[in-house]
């Protein structure tokens, strides 16, 4: 069975070899152009190749040349921000040293105001001493003696306050109420009173003057300082929910001031 | 010529002998020993009896000195006084006082303090060494804290001498009793800066270079162990401790700096105490009562000090700079009774050592020749030591405020310079 199936390929086998020796010339010559068509063609394929590597190559450039115009370009905003970021804080350290100088002049101009009223009185004859309501006063000042003005009673309290004298500072700050309530210097000088009592250990008294000022004197910049204070002592005494709450008041009520930066801190450490 | 000199040595050693075989001079009426802050009493020291003699009487001689409250009326010791005390030579010799030291058969070191006037005895102590070895840094504590009580029954102020000064060089922590003596580097490894005392002189903060930036560091002298108090990096540095040494407070920051209040010994975290909006604001001082701290802050354009309430409220220019002056000024030290802050500020081409009174804000330069800087309190309020370039490099000289009297502290190689002085040594 095998033997007539291998008869039957190597008839048609011997007779294609046959016909491969015995191709004409024409056939040679149509293989020829064929051969030289492909050879054609792959020399066009090659320079498509080497024009489309041409055209990458430029492309490459072209986008090299982007990037750098963009690296350029983005290293000029930078130091455009830079530049802006630095004249930026330079003009915020300079409205700081402008800040710090008029604080300075404020106190100077207060100092200068305390010498004038001293000088004033030195001339005036002696004012009685009256609360609004008519009851003597405790006086920080000498009976019969010039009534001093509330600039010059302001800087007393604040020496007394800086050598201890606690009493003799809270005598003239009161004082100062007394005489002079409608004045500047009144929320001050209800401030520095609560400070006299904080100075002498009497934390009580210095809580109760202190929410006096925030009530009393809400919209002054010493009422935020004063709620804080409280908070500050409260926490001390461990008193922490009474105290976040008196620091949330003084963000709610004046985030714009320092004050409020401090409560942000503090509130954040309470938490 | 060596006749003479025998015959005085001769005297001198006789003089305590004779000043014992002399006390025949009745008691009148009595007046005490009255101590006048601007005088200064003279004090005789006598030999000390035991194998220490003259260590003893040499140390108390040079402590009182030191304190500058006293005038030790009596160079050389010769042998201890026998007998009663002639009170009257002793007042010819200028002595208010004088003070008789001997070591016990307990270990310890006995002194007795006569008062001249009164003729009698003023006060007596007993100052155990347990144990400590001679001349070890324990032994001389002793001695300086017997030389502390002898200046305190006399003018009733406590002398400084039982103190020690933590200071850098080499950028490294060192360690030197008040008189100069047992000097001792701290092993603290890595660079460190600006040392601080706790109020109880048991542990000490600094600020110690590391990779990530300055980190402060807290060590308990006692067992040796330190601890790491910031957890972020950058510039962590001037820490110093609350009275109570129950805050630490320190300048951080990375564009700018601000003031940072913390327990020394871990807990909360760091509470802002400044809000200097980018300026540099560093090297606090709590005042005494632990209310107020003196700070150095760059808020009008250079360097200033400040104070504020502790809460971080009512912030205040301490030193205000003459208009259009642009000066430096640095390393506030707030003294221990709360009357003065210490600051150096640039004067002309050189640094000096301020002190601003804080009751009417006057300024007084305590220091004028060549470049002194970084003042630092005695706890008697009245010395301060600093740095100063007086004697060609960097050393540290201890200032007497009231007389001007300097003394240097520190010799040898490598700027001696941040000094901190010590509270007194309650322990050896």
């Amino acid at each position: 069975m095998s033997r007539r199936f291998v008869r039957v390929l190597i008839a048609p086998a011997v007779a294609l070899a046959a016909g491969a020796c015995f191709a004409t010339r024409g056939d040679v010559r149509t293989l020829q152009n064929d051969i030289a068509t492909l050879q054609a063609a792959a020399i066009r394929a090659a320079r498509a190749d080497t024009q489309q590597a041409v055209q990458l190559r430029q492309i490459y450039q072209t986008l090299g040349a982007v990037s750098d115009s963009l690296r350029l370009a983005t290293s000029t905003l930078q130091r455009f921000q830079g530049d802006v970021s630095m004249s930026m804080h330079g003009v915020e350290q300079q409205l700081l040293s402008i800040q710090e100088l008029t604080g300075q002049s404020r106190k100077q101009v207060d100092a200068l105001r305390a010498q004038i009223e001293a000088r004033a009185a030195e001339q005036a004859p002696a004012a009685p001493l009256v609360t609004p309501t008519g009851a003597a006063a405790p006086s920080a000042t000498a009976p019969g003696a010039p009534s001093p003005g509330p600039y010059q009673l302001m800087e007393l309290g604040r020496q007394q306050l800086a050598r201890g004298a606690t009493s003799a500072a809270r005598a003239a700050f009161s004082d100062l109420l007394a005489q002079y309530p409608s004045s500047d210097l009144a929320p001050e000088a209800q401030y520095w009173i609560a400070e006299t009592y904080a100075s002498a250990g009497s934390a009580v008294e210095a809580d109760s003057v202190f929410a006096l000022v925030a009530d009393r004197y809400p919209s002054s910049e010493r009422a935020p300082v004063a709620i804080y204070k409280r908070a500050v002592a409260l926490k001390v005494a461990g008193q922490t929910r009474q105290a976040r709450s008196l620091l949330q008041q003084v963000l709610d009520k004046y985030p714009k001031s320092e004050a409020a930066t401090l409560a942000a801190a503090l509130l954040r450490d309470l938490k | 010529m060596r006749f003479r000199f025998a015959s005085a040595l001769a005297v001198l050693c006789l003089f305590p002998l004779r000043l014992a075989g002399q006390d025949t001079i009745p008691t009148g009426v009595r007046v005490g020993l009255t101590y006048d802050p601007s005088t200064r009493p003279g004090v005789f020291i006598t030999a000390v009896a035991g194998d220490l003699v003259d260590s003893v009487r040499a140390m108390i001689a040079r402590n009182l000195d030191f304190g500058d409250r006293l005038t030790v009326v009596n160079a050389e010791a010769g042998p201890p006084p026998a007998g009663r005390f002639n009170y009257e030579l002793y007042g010819k010799l200028g002595a208010s006082a004088v003070v008789q030291a001997a070591m016990t058969r307990q270990g310890s070191l006995h002194v007795a303090v006569h008062d001249v006037a009164a003729k009698r005895v003023l006060n007596v102590g007993d100052f155990a060494f347990n144990g400590a070895a001679d001349f070890s840094p324990a032994w001389r504590m002793v001695v300086h804290r017997a030389s502390d009580e002898v200046e305190r029954w006399i003018t009733s102020i406590r002398g400084v001498a039982a103190t020690r000064i933590l200071f850098v060089r080499d950028q490294r922590l060192w360690i030197v009793d008040s008189d100069g003596a047992n000097l001792t580097p701290l092993g603290v490894g890595g660079i460190a800066l600006s040392p601080a005392w706790h109020p109880t002189g048991r542990y000490v903060a600094y600020a110690q270079m590391a990779d990530d930036g300055t980190h402060i560091v807290v060590r308990d002298l006692t067992t040796g162990q330190s601890r790491r108090l910031t957890d972020l990096g950058g510039s962590n540095i001037t820490p110093t401790f609350s009275p109570d040494g129950s805050t630490l407070v320190y300048s951080a920051g990375d564009d700018g700096t601000d003031l940072y209040a913390v327990s020394p010994f871990g807990g909360d975290a760091p509470r802002r105490v400044t809000f200097g909006r980018g300026t540099p604001t560093s090297s606090p001082s709590f005042s005494p009562d632990g209310r107020k701290i003196a700070y150095i802050s760059g808020r009008p354009g250079h360097p200033e000090v400040y104070i504020t309430d502790a809460d971080g409220t009512n912030a205040e220019l301490l030193t205000e700079a003459p208009s259009g002056d642009q000066p430096y000024r640095a390393n506030p030290d707030w003294s221990p009774d709360g009357r003065a802050v210490a600051f150096t500020s640039q004067e002309g081409p050189n640094l000096q050592v301020m002190v601003i009174n804080m009751r009417d804000r006057r300024i007084r330069q305590l220091t004028g020749d060549a470049r002194n800087e970084d003042p630092s309190w005695a706890p008697d309020g009245r010395h301060v030591v600093f740095t100063s370039t007086r004697s060609g490099a960097k050393q540290l000289w201890v200032l007497d405020t009231e007389s001007g009297r300097t003394r240097q502290l520190t010799r040898g190689a490598g700027a001696a310079r941040m000094a901190a002085w010590s509270p007194r040594m309650e322990q050896p």
